[in-house]
C-alpha cells in the first residue's frame, strides 16, 4: 500500500472520509474543504446508478429524497444514471433550491418530433407528504427529448413547489403544453428549435423568456407578465397566426416594464393586433427595451422603432441591437398602425446601438430620435459590444471642434461627435435579458 | 466448571445419584467447551495463521461470509497484515458482547477505547482501511471518531499540520473555492462546489 510519508488520511478511501465528515458538527466539516485538492474532490462526488427509462423518475426522487442539506454525508448533489442503451441523465441540485436535469449526453443526430404536456397541478396531492425534505423550487430541464419526456413530466408532476421553469435546448419538440395555474411564476424556453406551438394555463405567471422561432402562442388564462423576452430572431414557427389569437398574446405583454422583442414581430403580429384595439394602446409601464433589428440591403429603416416608442410613454432604456442573421419580413412590410396623439419620452435617459453598420446610420437614428423625445438621452454606440462610444450632438456654431465624422444629413441641423467611452459599465449595465442565464448560447 | 471426582466423596453424597450428576455435568462441560472451543482459523496476508474464537472472528462480516464458503478450512485474508489483524482482534474480543446496535458505539469513545485509539496516525490509518475490507462496522466508526477528534474546533491550517496534509491548491483555486462555497452559503445551511 502506497502511502504518502506522513499524511495517512487523505489516503483513505473517499467513504472513509465521508464517515469522519459525516460525524463532524457543520462548521468543521466545511473546513474540510479547504484542505488539499483531494478533500475538496470529496463534494463533486457524483452517484452513479443504472436502470431502465421507467426508472427514471424514481431514481430521480430517490435522489431528492436521499440529499439532505444538513448532512453531509449525503450530500452528494450529482446524479448520474444510466438507462436505455446509452442514456445518460445527469442531475444535480443547486442552492436555492434548484434542480438541473441535463439529458444531453443522450442526443441523437435525428430527434424525433413529439409533444410534451407538463403538468404541474397540485390537484393530484399524493396522500403520503413528500418525504423529501428538499422542495424544488427552481428546475432546469435540458435536452430532453421523445425518449425522456414522459419520464420527465411525470417527475415534475411531484414538484408541488416549482415556481421557476426552464426549458433548453429540447430537440424535437413540437408542441408544449405547461398546466400551472396557480404556482409557476417564471417561465423560460430557450433554444427548441422545432417548437410550433406553445400552450400555457397560468394565472400567475409574472416572467416569460423566450429565445427560438416563435411558436403559435396560446396562454390560455390571463396572466400580466412583468418582464417578457420575445427574441425570435429565428422567424416564425407558426404557420398561421389570426390576429384574435395574438391578441391574447399581446395582452399578456402590455404590462411589462422589461421587453424583448424583434421588429419582425412588431411588424407581422402586433400590428395587426393594435389596429384591432378600439382605445388607444400603450406600453404603458415598459421601462426596458431591448429591440432586434436586421437593416437587410443596407436599408436602415427605424420607422418601426420610431412607431412603437411613440407607444411607450414611461421608456427609460433602449438597447437597439442589428443582427444581421436576424429573420426579415420577406415584403417591405410597414405597419399601417398610426399613433394618433402621443407625448414625446419624458422619461428616456439612455440609448444604447449595436452593430449598426456605420456610423451615418447612427446618426440618422439618433437625428429620428430626436422627434419623440423631450429631454435628450444619453446615446452609446457600438460596433462590437466592446468598445463604446458616445454620441454627442454638438451645435454647428461650435466649429472650431472638430468633427470626428461630418455627415451631409447632419449638417442640417446638428453636427455629432463620437467619443469614446472608457469604462462602460460606470454608464449603464446591459439589458435584463442580455445578462440572463444562457444568454450567449455557450450551451 | 472444574469439577474432581474427588470432591464427591468427601461430602457423603449418595455415589450412584453422584455418578450420574457427574456424568451428565460432564457431558454438558464438554458440549460447552467444545461449543466455546469452535474456532476459526485465519491465515493474514503474511502467512500468519491465527485462531480466533469464532463469535469473535464473526464480527467481521467479511469473515462470516467467508466462513460460510470455507466451511471449516482456513479463511485467506490477503490483504490483511498480521500486526493489524491483531489488533483488530484484540478490540473484537473486547467488544463481542456489546451486541450490533451502531448507537452503542456513537458519541465519544469509550474509555477502554481511548487508549486503544491512542496510536499513531499510520497504526490508525491501517486499523479504518482494515475495519473496512472486514467489514466491522463499530470498530470503524470508532476509529473515524479518533480522527474527527482531532479535526474538531480547529482552523484549516491547524488540521493541516496536525494531520500532515499538504496544501496542494494553487492560490486562484483556493480564493475560488472560498468565493465559490460563501456565496452559495445561505443561512449555514446549504452550500456547493461546482
Amino acid at each position: 500500500m502506497e502511502v504518502k510519508a506522513g499524511d495517512f488520511i487523505s489516503s483513505l478511501p473517499d467513504e472513509i472520509l465521508f464517515h469522519i465528515i459525516s460525524l463532524l458538527p457543520f462548521e468543521s466539516a466545511i473546513q474540510t474543504i479547504f484542505l488539499s485538492t483531494r478533500w475538496r474532490f470529496l463534494w463533486n462526488l457524483a452517484l452513479v446508478q443504472h436502470g431502465s427509462k421507467e426508472d427514471v423518475p424514481t431514481a430521480v426522487s430517490g435522489f431528492l429524497t436521499n440529499f439532505d442539506e444538513h448532512n453531509p454525508t449525503r450530500n452528494t448533489r450529482r446524479l448520474r444514471f444510466h438507462f436505455g442503451a446509452d442514456g445518460v441523465l445527469s442531475a444535480i441540485i443547486a442552492p436555492n433550491n434548484k434542480l438541473h436535469l441535463d439529458f444531453s449526453a443522450d442526443n441523437q443526430e435525428h430527434p424525433r418530433q413529439f409533444g410534451w404536456q407538463i403538468e404541474l397541478n397540485p390537484q393530484n396531492l399524493s396522500l403520503q407528504p413528500t418525504p423529501s425534505s428538499f422542495f424544488v423550487k427552481t428546475l432546469y430541464l435540458i435536452s430532453v427529448n421523445h425518449l425522456s419526456s414522459e419520464a420527465v413530466s411525470s417527475m415534475v408532476s411531484n414538484l408541488q413547489l416549482l415556481e421557476n421553469l426552464k426549458i433548453i435546448g429540447c430537440n424535437g419538440l413540437e408542441s408544449l403544453s405547461i398546466d400551472s395555474e396557480r404556482k409557476l411564476l417564471n417561465l423560460t424556453i430557450f433554444d427548441c428549435p422545432h417548437l410550433k406551438s406553445l400552450h400555457i394555463r397560468s394565472y400567475k405567471l409574472t416572467t416569460f423568456l423566450y429565445r427560438g422561432q416563435f411558436p403559435w402562442f396560446w396562454p390560455e388564462f390571463h396572466f400580466n407578465l412583468a418582464n417578457a423576452m420575445l427574441d425570435s430572431r429565428k422567424g416564425p414557427g407558426y404557420s398561421t397566426f389570426q390576429t384574435c389569437d395574438f391578441d391574447r398574446v399581446l395582452l399578456t405583454i402590455k404590462n411589462s416594464e422589461i421587453l424583448t422583442l424583434c421588429k419582425w414581430t412588431f411588424q407581422a403580429l402586433i400590428c395587426p393586433s393594435l389596429s384591432s384595439f378600439q382605445a388607444d394602446f400603450q406600453f404603458y409601464r415598459l421601462k426596458e427595451l431591448w429591440w432586434i433589428d436586421n437593416h437587410s440591403k443596407g436599408v436602415a429603416n427605424n420607422d418601426a422603432l420610431i412607431t412603437f416608442l411613440k407607444l411607450c410613454p414611461s421608456l427609460e432604456r433602449l438597447f437597439v441591437t442589428i443582427d444581421h442573421n436576424s429573420y426579415v419580413m420577406p415584403s417591405a412590410a410597414t405597419c399601417s398602425k398610426q399613433v394618433g396623439r402621443y407625448k414625446k419620452l419624458q422619461h428616456l435617459k439612455l440609448v444604447k446601438l449595436e452593430g449598426f453598420a456605420n456610423q451615418d446610420d447612427e446618426i440618422s437614428f439618433a437625428e429620428r430620435l430626436q422627434d419623440v423625445v423631450a429631454v435628450e438621452p444619453l446615446i452609446l454606440t457600438t460596433a462590437d459590444g466592446m468598445c463604446f462610444r458616445n454620441l454627442t450632438k454638438i451645435s454647428s456654431h461650435e466649429s472650431h471642434e472638430p468633427e470626428e465624422s461630418p455627415s451631409p444629413i447632419s449638417q442640417e441641423r446638428y453636427s455629432y461627435m463620437f467619443v469614446q467611452v472608457q469604462n462602460i459599465n460606470e454608464f449603464c449595465p446591459k439589458h435584463a435579458h442580455m445578462i440572463s442565464l444562457y444568454c450567449q448560447k455557450n450551451h | 466448571m472444574a469439577f474432581t471426582w474427588s470432591k464427591t466423596i468427601y461430602m457423603g453424597l449418595d455415589p450412584i445419584f453422584l455418578t450420574e450428576l457427574s456424568i451428565s455435568i460432564i457431558i454438558f462441560s464438554t458440549i460447552a467447551s467444545s461449543k466455546k472451543s469452535r474456532v476459526s482459523k485465519i491465515k493474514t496476508a503474511d502467512n500468519e495463521i491465527f485462531e480466533v474464537e469464532e463469535a469473535v472472528a464473526t464480527m467481521s462480516n467479511t469473515i462470516k461470509i467467508m466462513a460460510g464458503d470455507c466451511s471449516g478450512g482456513v479463511i485467506p485474508l490477503n490483504n490483511v497484515h498480521s500486526t493489524i489483524f491483531a489488533r483488530v482482534i484484540e478490540w473484537c474480543k473486547k467488544h463481542v458482547d456489546d451486541g450490533e446496535d451502531l448507537e452503542y458505539y456513537k458519541g465519544a469513545l469509550k474509555n477502554c477505547d481511548a487508549t486503544f485509539f491512542e496510536v499513531d496516525q499510520a497504526v490508525l490509518y491501517h486499523l479504518l482501511t482494515t475495519a473496512n475490507s472486514l467489514d466491522i462496522k463499530p470498530l470503524l466508526h470508532q476509529g473515524c471518531q479518533r480522527f474527527v477528534d482531532m479535526i474538531n474546533g480547529k482552523t484549516v491550517e491547524e488540521i493541516r499540520q496536525l494531520l500532515h496534509i499538504k496544501n496542494d491548491f494553487t492560490n486562484e483555486e483556493e480564493d475560488e473555492t472560498r468565493k465559490k462555497l460563501w456565496s452559495s452559503v445561505v443561512g449555514m445551511n446549504s452550500f456547493i462546489l461546482l
